[in-house]
């Protein structure tokens, strides 16, 4: 099972984690990782802090593209299931802003997927944030970190390590 | 006619989330930015001019000398940033 919703509302980990394991019954392993809204800019011991964010999508293209990078992350790591949410709109710090969820056999290729996932949601998909706190608004570009991140993904298997 | 789409801060320097430009036979995105700038703020050319700023046609990855066709979406999508 593949599923891939971009929705404005929150989501249930429990719920989503219950219906994976459902989907995937000779799982041995189950990867789940959840992103929130941080509060504070790059540098932890700036004192400024972010309010909210704002992300936006280009409906219909983004689901596609997050179809994609599942369909791909499968290819390479031939797991059970995994289910992958992000959601849109106005969202405050704290608040929940991805799922990604992978079962698998064994947790190599669980944590593996996981990673190759979020990574390309990072890079490919057609989403932006804009932060907006006490410096004013911002939209966010693509960082070097994540691109680098997800460079590593395009090299030989043998030195895909996690950085 | 073609559809355009802005978005995230080219939406802003747009001043609107989408516009429409006339269709005739081989045009592509790069010659779409040319039209644009006769009636468009002068940072949003620049903007959309720059490297990293890729664009959609109907949804799928296409490249800035692609040629359109009649009713086709065309969208400038700034670098991403989800997660």
């Amino acid at each position: 099972m593949i599923k891939v919703e971009i929705q404005h509302g929150d989501f249930d980990v429990s719920a989503e984690y219950r219906a994976l394991c459902d989907s995937a019954p000779n799982a041995g392993a189950i990867v789940t990782f959840v992103g929130l809204v941080r509060d504070f800019y790059d540098n932890p011991d700036d004192e400024e802090s972010i309010d909210h964010i704002e992300l936006t999508h280009y409906d219909g293209m983004t689901e596609s593209l997050c179809q994609q990078i599942v369909g791909e992350a499968h290819a390479q790591y031939q797991f059970d299931s995994a289910t992958v949410i992000h959601r849109v709109g106005k969202l405050y710090s704290g608040e929940q802003i991805v799922l990604v969820a992978v079962a698998s056999r064994h947790r190599d290729k669980a944590f593996a997927a996981a990673q190759f996932i979020m990574d390309y949601l990072k890079t490919r998909a057609t989403l932006w944030k804009k932060e907006v706190g006490s410096r004013g608004s911002k939209w966010i570009g693509l960082k070097d970190k994540d691109a680098h991140a997800a460079e590593r993904w395009t090299r030989a298997p043998s030195t895909q390590k996690p950085i | 006619m073609i559809k355009l789409l802005f978005f995230a801060q080219l939406s802003e320097l747009a001043g609107c989330d989408s516009t429409e430009a006339e269709f005739q036979n081989g045009l592509t995105p790069r010659m779409l930015v040319d039209q644009l700038e006769s009636d468009m703020p002068a940072e949003l050319i620049e903007a959309l001019r720059f490297d990293a700023v890729m664009v959609s046609v109907n949804k799928v990855m296409a490249g800035w000398d692609d040629t359109l066709s009649a009713d086709d979406e065309v969208a400038f999508l700034p670098p991403f940033s989800g997660g």
